[in-house]
């Protein structure tokens, strides 16, 4: 396991230089580069001041030359400073992550709250009303854009209840009770958005490991359904769920941009998008290529727990 | 009260059955998800010691006929324009409470290096400006004292400011709670004059500080806005330390306002606590403010904003006002919500780049402005809630048009477009629009100008890409949003049309209308000056028709019935009044 772990890691380093030099260049060829962005603040500004502001920034250098002075900025381990708002890239990151992290928790609990349940009462009790409603609820979750969903929650209890979590950004730490109630809603929408696939695999796989002969071996023995689906059926069924999730957490950082801009979260999801519009150079890649480690761990977990999961799997 | 008067409104509940279906139609879908979310001024003479005398002298200033001398009234204690636009309450004040409002992150505290609205909000409790337009409210404009108690001009080139002299600013390093002096004034022109981006200090060519409160300012020619200019919400009076200090103003915040930053935590909030020393008394003979905190919450997403206020967590702050679609809706479900609805304070224009050839041919420019039914915009995409407008916004009410000149002025003429068009031999023109503003306008805008023969293209664009080409003249036309603001009229003619000036987009280079613009920029006569601008709007629009002047919405300024005398927010995009406000359930 050790080997495979390590092996993985390695590889893990030119899958995110790859991706650091696709973000990196590819921002610079969206039109409008990072100091026109901020005439959106200037007003206007004369092309001698342009200029001005270009050669500040480096940005009057060839695009190879850039990379370089960044890469070798970053291998001394400083991510640089915005573009835009001039505060440091890894003192923004370092305080959005968290609130990306709690967040993401929170979905992924949630998201196996409902879809491990769900799918497998559906699958269980096949062709059912219950099935058709676990199946239905599943075929909205997939349909439902998350920012609609997530401006729904955000609107509805406004005006039916008067309900608007509390305001700002509390960290959990510090008030545990308060950071809840502004995350949790956005959790449980994100949640919802990463469960419904996840429901559909769980319905597929435990259907089909209930038709398997151990499991027909079970019933033979007189073992009760509950023993059946949660000891034998359960563990089997959730190899390919948890692919399915390892996947999911690329929907999740692609979800927490709108989500987090919906709920008011200042997390990496907001920072991104704020920084695209901003054409925030330096703040664009290096959260891209947080959310690109982020995506290769995910997988290298999901890759460790088939071996937890199904003994006969080894690593080479 | 003018013809304009009759649209202040305020809101009043009527059902609507688009929210019903949406509340029968999820509830089913996503009610129970929600549940979840339920669980968890003195006299003119200073008794301050007069320090040496100052100046920023350039050159000689020469001197011109003597005009009256205007000395401002002494401010009350609650300005009757609070009075008209807030929930009035007579008090005793309530002291020591926090007043949430809605806010934009506004990335830099720096308000000479960003002219955008979220800046100017984020510190508009902090600095200060040495002159007030009064309620910053289209009908009313007039110019009230702020750090200066009143002013004289006693000739055409010449003004002298009498400052109070009981201002402080904040007691914090490096400024430490100084006295604020003329000589502060002096460096702010200076200053002013020095940035790239700031520009309201005219011609002036020198300043100087007899005393501790007294400024004069010589200019080299007649500069009809210099007044209002000093009421400009960008023209406030910075502490020379920080700047001396930092090099700029972009983190620390010290001002003479009724509040001090407390916190900018970025996409989250900012936060201002009380300044104990404002020199502005309040009705219990204490100083101002009232409130202890004010926190304005930053939000990215309208909806959210709007919901956080329905319920409740907020009292109001919606700057520049919302939208018709917003806010209708809003002032009918919502019938406790103070919701003072006025025209939003911007000018949208069809901007033509006059440097590419198609639109060099007056025929063509004209038949896109014969095309253009601005009552059919204002009924279709404001939802009945907006009013014609020329180039000069229909907030500036002294100098704008009519509404009746304009319709008469503007009125649409298809045939005649087709003719026009047809004479310059561009039917079938194509052109493409680029504006990110609103794709609702641009659709009309399209369908209009299809419908009389010329080929539109829509290509949004995003804001960023949008300025870069403003700035770059790499566009055909669209319609244009000016997204900063200015309540006077040489911004909107002068700072739009002279082919000198940067914010010249259109590329407009025409000598009579230079010089027309000139004259009514050294006009210090109202009447004059407001003849001359008459002519260059004629000129502008209708004779040549350099631009293409659409509508403007209503904004909505909503706030909560609790939320004691706090004037609206205006267009002016400041948090206005809110030292005098309180909380009274």
């Amino acid at each position: 396991v050790r080997t495979f772990v390590l092996g993985r890691l390695l590889l893990t380093i030119p899958v995110i230089w790859v991706v650091s030099v696709l973000v990196f260049f590819s921002i610079r060829i969206v039109p409008v580069d990072a100091v026109e962005a901020r005439l959106q603040d200037l007003g206007y500004a004369t092309p001698t001041q342009l200029a001005k502001m270009r050669h500040d920034l480096g940005l009057d250098r060839p695009m190879y030359e850039q990379y370089f002075v960044w890469m070798r900025q970053v291998l001394r381990g400083d991510l640089g400073t915005s573009t835009y708002t001039g505060r440091s890239v890894a003192s923004e990151l370092g305080k959005a992550i968290p609130v990306t992290a709690e967040l993401g928790f929170l979905a992924f609990a949630i998201s196996v709250l409902l879809a491990v349940p769900i799918g497998v009462l559906s699958a269980i009790r096949q062709d059912s009303w219950l099935d058709y409603l676990c199946r239905s609820v599943s075929i909205a979750g997939i349909s439902v854009p998350d920012f609609v969903l997530a401006t729904l929650a955000v609107i509805l209890p406004s005006i039916w209840w008067g309900y608007f979590a509390p305001l700002g950004y509390t960290r959990l730490w510090n008030d545990p009770a308060r950071n809840l109630q502004q995350c949790l809603p956005a959790g449980i929408v994100l949640g919802i958005v990463i469960s419904a696939p996840a429901m559909r695999i769980v319905r597929s796989t435990v259907l089909e490991v209930l038709r398997e002969d151990y499991i027909r071996t079970a019933w033979a023995k007189g073992l009760r359904e509950r023993t059946i689906v949660a000891r034998h059926a359960l563990r089997n069924a959730l190899i390919p769920v948890v692919t399915v999730w390892g996947n999911q957490v690329g929907a999740l950082l692609g979800g927490v941009v709108l989500i987090e801009t919906i709920f008011s979260l200042p997390g990496v999801g907001r920072l991104t998008y704020t920084a695209i519009l901003e054409r925030d150079y330096t703040q664009i890649v290096a959260t891209v290529l947080f959310m690109a480690l982020v995506y290769v761990a995910t997988n290298l977990i999901v890759d460790l727990l088939y071996g937890y999961l199904d003994p006969r799997i080894r690593y080479a | 009260m003018n013809e304009t008067s009759r649209y202040w409104s305020m809101a009043r509940r009527t059902p609507i059955n688009r929210r019903r279906l949406l509340r029968a139609g999820t509830s089913i879908a996503v009610g129970g998800l929600s549940l979840p979310v339920l669980a968890a001024c003195s006299s003119k003479k200073s008794g301050t010691p007069a320090p040496a005398v100052q100046t920023g002298a350039r050159t000689a200033a020469t001197p011109a006929p003597a005009s009256a001398a205007k000395v401002l009234a002494n401010d009350a204690p609650i300005p009757s324009w609070a009075k008209r636009l807030a929930w009035e309450d007579p008090g005793p004040p309530v002291r020591g409470q926090t007043i949430d409002l809605a806010g934009a992150d506004p990335v830099t505290l720096d308000v000479s290096q960003s002219l955008g609205s979220a800046p100017i909000r984020a510190v508009s409790y902090v600095y200060e400006k040495l002159l007030w337009l009064r309620g910053d409210w289209w009908e009313d404009t007039a110019v009230v004292p702020g750090l200066a108690q009143s002013y004289e001009q006693p000739d055409n080139t010449t003004v002298i400011l009498h400052l109070r002299n009981n201002v402080r600013y904040h007691n914090v390093a490096p400024v430490n709670g100084r006295q604020f002096t003329s000589a502060d004034v002096g460096w702010n022109i200076d200053y002013d004059q020095k940035s790239a981006l700031l520009r309201h200090w005219g011609s002036t060519q020198k300043w100087s500080a007899p005393d501790a409160t007294t400024v004069r300012i010589d200019l080299a020619s007649p500069y009809s806005s210099l007044i209002t200019e000093m009421a400009d919400v960008h023209n406030v009076m910075f502490p020379r330390e920080v700047f001396e200090k930092e090099g700029n103003f972009a983190k620390t915040a010290i001002g003479t306002g009724p509040y001090m930053l407390d916190r900018y935590e970025p996409k989250v909030q900012v936060s201002w606590k009380r300044n104990p020393d404002y020199w502005r008394m309040g009705t219990d003979g204490k100083p101002l403010p009232y409130a202890d905190a004010v926190n304005q919450f930053i939000f990215a997403d309208v909806p959210s904003s709007i919901a956080a206020l329905e319920a409740g967590r907020l009292a109001g702050g919606f700057g520049a006002g919302l939208l018709p679609a917003d806010g209708e809706p809003l002032s009918q479900r919502q019938r406790n919500l103070l919701i003072p609805v006025g025209p939003w304070m911007n000018g949208l224009w069809m901007l033509f780049n006059l440097t590419v050839p198609h639109w060099q041919d007056v025929r063509v420019r004209k038949a896109a402005l014969l095309a253009m039914d601005q009552q059919r915009i204002i009924d279709t995409v404001f939802l009945g809630k907006g009013l014609w407008q020329g180039g000069m916004p229909a907030a500036i009410a002294d100098f704008s048009w009519s509404q009746d000149k304009l319709k008469q002025a503007l009125k649409p003429d298809p045939q005649k477009a087709k003719q026009l068009l047809d004479a310059a031999g561009a039917t079938g023109l194509e052109v493409t629009s680029t504006g990110p503003y609103n794709n609702d306008i641009e659709q009309a805008g399209q369908s209009m100008l299809n419908a009389v023969g010329f080929k539109v293209n829509l290509n949004p664009q995003q804001q960023a890409e949008h300025y870069a080409a403003l700035a770059s003249g790499k566009f055909d036309f669209f319609i244009y949003k000016v997204d900063w603001i200015s309540y006077d009229p040489d911004y909107w003619t002068y700072g739009s049309f002279h082919s000198g000036d940067p914010h010249n987009y259109a590329r407009i280079n025409d000598p009579d209308l230079d010089k027309m613009l000139e004259n009514q920029r050294a006009e210090l006569d109202h009447d004059k000056r407001k003849a001359i601008i008459d002519n260059i709007l004629q000129y502008v629009l209708v004779d040549k028709a350099y631009i293409g002047p659409m509508p403007v919405h209503f904004a909505y300024h909503p706030q909560q019935p609790w939320l004691k005398n706090k004037p609206t927010d205006s267009f002016s995009h400041e948090n206005i009044g809110v030292e005098h406000a309180w909380i009274k359930h």
